[in-house]
């Protein structure tokens, strides 16, 4: 009864609009005031400020700041020239371009919001102009931005390694393929659509030499995969430093390469990150006292003893917390949904002898997915403001391009070889 | 008058928090950008630069929570508070301004409980820990002056908390 209401207390304040932070540390309190008496508040105070202290999560702030960079730096429409020129030609073609420069931009920046704020306006402007719907090219900036956090560099990747104690570079790898099927089941649902619809065929591809100048001229911002994937798989840096290594990078590139980065937008651009990492260190900080109540409380072998309850089959378990984590994706943001279930989910999925590096992928392509389910979904919200295409019809437009997503994440989760391999083969030591 | 200085304050506070974020983050940036390099110079080491790096991060986190605080812009779902009559969504702004207070307050006195008896000097530097747990009650005391204004706003019937933040992902 009292684990019941620890948690109906927490989804009640989540729903009446209360901050989430707030929502944590308030049933946090509550708890300790309840279960023991305020002494135990000093423990609340330790664990929000432990909550901060963790060297992993330092990463947030530089590949926010990297992607913040990228989109200001002229880096954005260089490498949608670059996918136009491999994919533009084939029918729908503007489509393919816009799913294959979210992969492109997926290996520089670790976020699905920086995607469809920045590359996004360069791809609804381009498809608007060769005479796509607006409402066809909104939909399709927004499910691809959701690429970004599979293919690495990942931000819910590094706090799902910090929360999970698994090594980031490892969910990097495992990511790889996941984020190639997403590209690939989302190109799939373009070419069906562009075919039924009768979609325009893009322009003649330009001459040799036209290709080289573009290729040349996004070459440094495609190289930036390689320096950070390349750094940390070749042991020379560590997720973070990687990080900061993109971002100093991005900021080079801007500045003295693409001169497009003045000194005069650095404030801003700064700033805007420190506050993005702001919003989910606050929610990190307050939910490390609220997953220490819940083991406290025991809650996790509670809600494991219910779930088994059901069923002990993994996979009806697997699709249960799949089923749950994309019905939580369509009212609250994934990075939230991350840091609140996870210290419930990983007894259940070590209990059924799921790797938890695979779980890392399933977890946020859930969450990714919950970024463009309506009624509350952040790209969806990101793509309406740029392109002025109301969230009713990218809404009822999307549906084709979520079942696709849906059925990678289905083949993700019971497929594990697909997020595992890669890591395997390249000597990170995952449970087989 | 008094309304003026009051609005100086809080336009001081805005700055402080927002240059305050930028200068741990950059801050941060060099620190681990020499990291990098340092590492790649055996001769070469930092001492205390973990310390250095908890100090900024913990700052830069609580200072940029308390810039969200103070614009109603942390993360929250709206979706029902904007689908329900006035005196209702009225009713959970008190409740949510009541629940921030409560957090406020508690960051507050049980921080400066707990910063007052750490009593630590940090290995390497040697300086008080105080400096690093300050972050939370110094923080909890402003985001409590913010939380009582808005609650006081609220209860006049006043629209408060901001419309929401987002959050990355």
């Amino acid at each position: 009864m009292f684990v019941a209401g620890i948690l109906l207390s927490l989804c009640a304040l989540i729903l009446l609009g209360t901050p989430i932070a707030v929502a944590l540390g308030v049933v946090a309190i509550g708890t300790m005031w309840v279960a023991v008496g305020p002494e135990l508040l000093a423990i609340f105070i330790q664990r929000l400020y432990a909550g901060t202290t963790s060297f992993p999560l330092l990463a947030i702030p530089f590949f926010v700041l990297a992607g913040n960079l990228m989109n200001t730096g002229g880096m954005t429409h260089r490498i949608f020239n670059v996918a136009h020129l491999i994919v533009g030609r084939i029918r729908g073609g503007l489509g393919h371009v816009n799913v294959l420069a979210s992969m492109l931009f997926s290996g520089m920046s670790g976020s699905a919001v920086a995607d469809a704020a920045g590359l996004g306006v360069v791809e609804i402007k381009a498809m608007k102009e060769a005479g796509y719907s607006a409402r066809f090219s909104a939909t399709i900036t927004a499910v691809s931005s959701t690429i970004g956090p599979i293919i690495p560099p990942s931000i819910p990747f590094v706090i799902y390694g910090s929360l999970a104690n698994v090594s980031v570079g490892a969910l990097f790898l495992a990511g790889i393929v996941p984020g190639l099927l997403m590209g690939l089941g989302l190109m799939l649902v373009i070419a069906l659509i562009a075919k039924r619809q009768n979609l325009p065929m893009g322009e003649a591809r330009p001459p040799f030499g036209g290709a080289i100048k573009i290729v040349g001229a996004a070459a440094p911002a495609l190289a930036m995969p390689l320096l950070v994937l390349g750094g940390i798989f070749l042991g020379i840096v560590t997720p973070t430093e990687a990080a900061v290594v993109a971002a100093g990078y991005a900021f080079l590139l801007g500045r003295f390469w693409y001169r497009e980065l003045s000194m005069r937008d650095l404030p801003d651009i700064l700033w805007e990150s420190g506050r993005q990492t702001a919003q989910v260190m606050f929610i990190i900080a307050a939910a490390a006292p609220f997953g220490w109540v819940l083991i406290q409380q025991q809650i996790p072998n509670a809600l494991l003893d219910a779930l088994f309850s059901l069923s002990s089959e993994p996979w009806v378990i697997l699709l249960i917390i799949n089923a749950a984590l994309l019905l939580l994706g369509m009212f609250i943001e994934g990075i939230a949904i991350l840091i609140i279930a996870f210290p419930v989910l990983l007894p259940i999925i070590m209990k059924i002898g799921v790797d938890p590096v695979h779980f890392g992928v399933i977890i946020v392509l859930n969450l990714m997915i919950g970024l463009v389910t309506p009624p509350v979904g952040l790209c969806l919200y990101v793509v309406s403001s740029i392109s002025r295409v109301s969230l009713t019809e990218i809404s009822a437009e999307i549906w084709p391009y979520l079942l696709a997503l849906v059925a990678v994440l289905l083949l993700i989760t019971y497929v594990p070889e697909l997020s595992l391999w890669l890591p395997h083969v390249l000597g990170y030591g995952v449970i087989q | 008058m008094i309304l003026g200085a009051l609005q100086r304050v809080d336009r001081a506070i805005g700055s402080i928090c927002k240059w305050g974020v930028i200068g741990s983050l950059l801050g941060l940036f060099f620190l681990l950008l020499v990291a990098v390099i340092v590492r790649m110079v055996p001769m070469l080491s930092i001492s205390g630069y973990d310390e250095i790096v908890e100090l900024l991060f913990a700052w830069m986190t609580f200072l940029g929570a308390l810039a969200l605080w103070r614009e109603g812009a942390l993360y929250r779902v709206v979706l029902l508070e904007q689908s329900v009559p006035e005196p209702i969504r009225r009713a959970i702004t008190v409740l949510s301004q009541t629940l921030m207070l409560l957090l406020a307050l508690v960051m507050a006195f049980k921080g400066y409980e707990f910063l007052r008896d750490a009593g630590e000097i940090t290995p390497f530097l040697g300086i008080d820990k105080g400096y690093w747990y300050l972050a939370v009650p110094a923080t909890g005391a402003l985001m409590a002056v913010y939380s009582a204004a808005g609650l006081w706003s609220a209860l006049r019937g006043e629209r408060t908390g901001g419309d929401g933040g987002t959050i990355l992902g």
